[in-house]
């Protein structure tokens, strides 16, 4: 039976690779046939933002989306969202606005392993 | 699959939002009834102190964040090792926080399926 990952992300879109690399551990654990499911928390929901248009820096919105079509599954947190002016269909379609309670915890009771990228 | 959560907070409280945003995830646990325990330790023990004016800076109280941990058997941990290096005595702690010594830290560790640090 295939493991479970979650990804707990809490780092934003830009001034820092985190997110990116988030996108990328899930990408080699799904590749390694693991089941993955993504959080984002506080800053970390900034890199669900719909219409993100880096110059120079990859866009982790479209990451997002793409491993989502691989099967990723993702969610991040309606308070931290809300909280940045954030209204819902502002996210990319891939990310459901979720919540903790629900969301980060049937992650994480889903899951194996848990493992958390943040400064 | 995960039964139990241990969530480390080692951030000082204000100023940036991990501390709180650690035990508002330890309730989220808590609440649909997973195991869940939370550690203050390095800078994160200055959470425990009785004294905190969160108001002085407009923010929630990490205190009472905290406590309604209480409510749903979470219990909260401190480190008395970096409560020492810090200088803070147990008796400027607020109640019902468990004071302990490190080598509980690694039983914490070894008892949950799964850690978060914050």
């Amino acid at each position: 039976m295939a493991k479970t990952l979650t990804i707990l992300w809490r780092t934003g879109s830009m001034m820092a690779m985190d997110a990116n690399v988030a996108a990328k551990l899930a990408k080699a654990a799904l590749d390694k046939g693991y089941k993955v499911r993504m959080f984002g928390y506080g800053e970390g929901v900034t890199a669900v933002k719909k219409g993100q248009k880096p110059k120079r820096f990859p866009n982790v919105g479209d990451e997002l989306e793409q491993i989502a079509k691989e099967g990723v599954t993702q969610a991040v947190c309606e308070t931290c969202f809300a909280a940045r002016g954030f209204e819902r269909g502002e996210e990319i379609s891939s990310a459901k606005v979720g919540s903790l309670t629900n969301d980060l915890f049937k992650f994480v009771s889903e899951s194996d392993r848990l493992v958390t990228i943040a400064r | 699959m995960a039964g139990s959560i241990l969530v480390l907070v080692t951030k000082a409280p204000y100023g940036l939002e991990e501390a709180f945003a650690g035990l508002r995830l330890a309730l989220a646990m808590g609440v649909n009834g997973m195991k869940t325990s939370v550690l203050m330790m390095e800078d994160g023990v200055f959470n425990s102190v009785a004294t905190q004016r969160p108001e002085a800076v407009k923010m929630p109280s990490n205190i009472d964040a905290t406590k309604e941990l209480y409510d749903f058997d979470v219990p909260v941990y401190v480190l008395k090792e970096d409560l020492d290096a810090r200088g803070v005595p147990e008796s400027k702690l607020f109640e019902g926080l468990k004071v302990v010594p490190a080598t509980k830290a690694r039983e914490l560790l070894k008892e949950h399926d799964v850690v978060t640090t914050f």
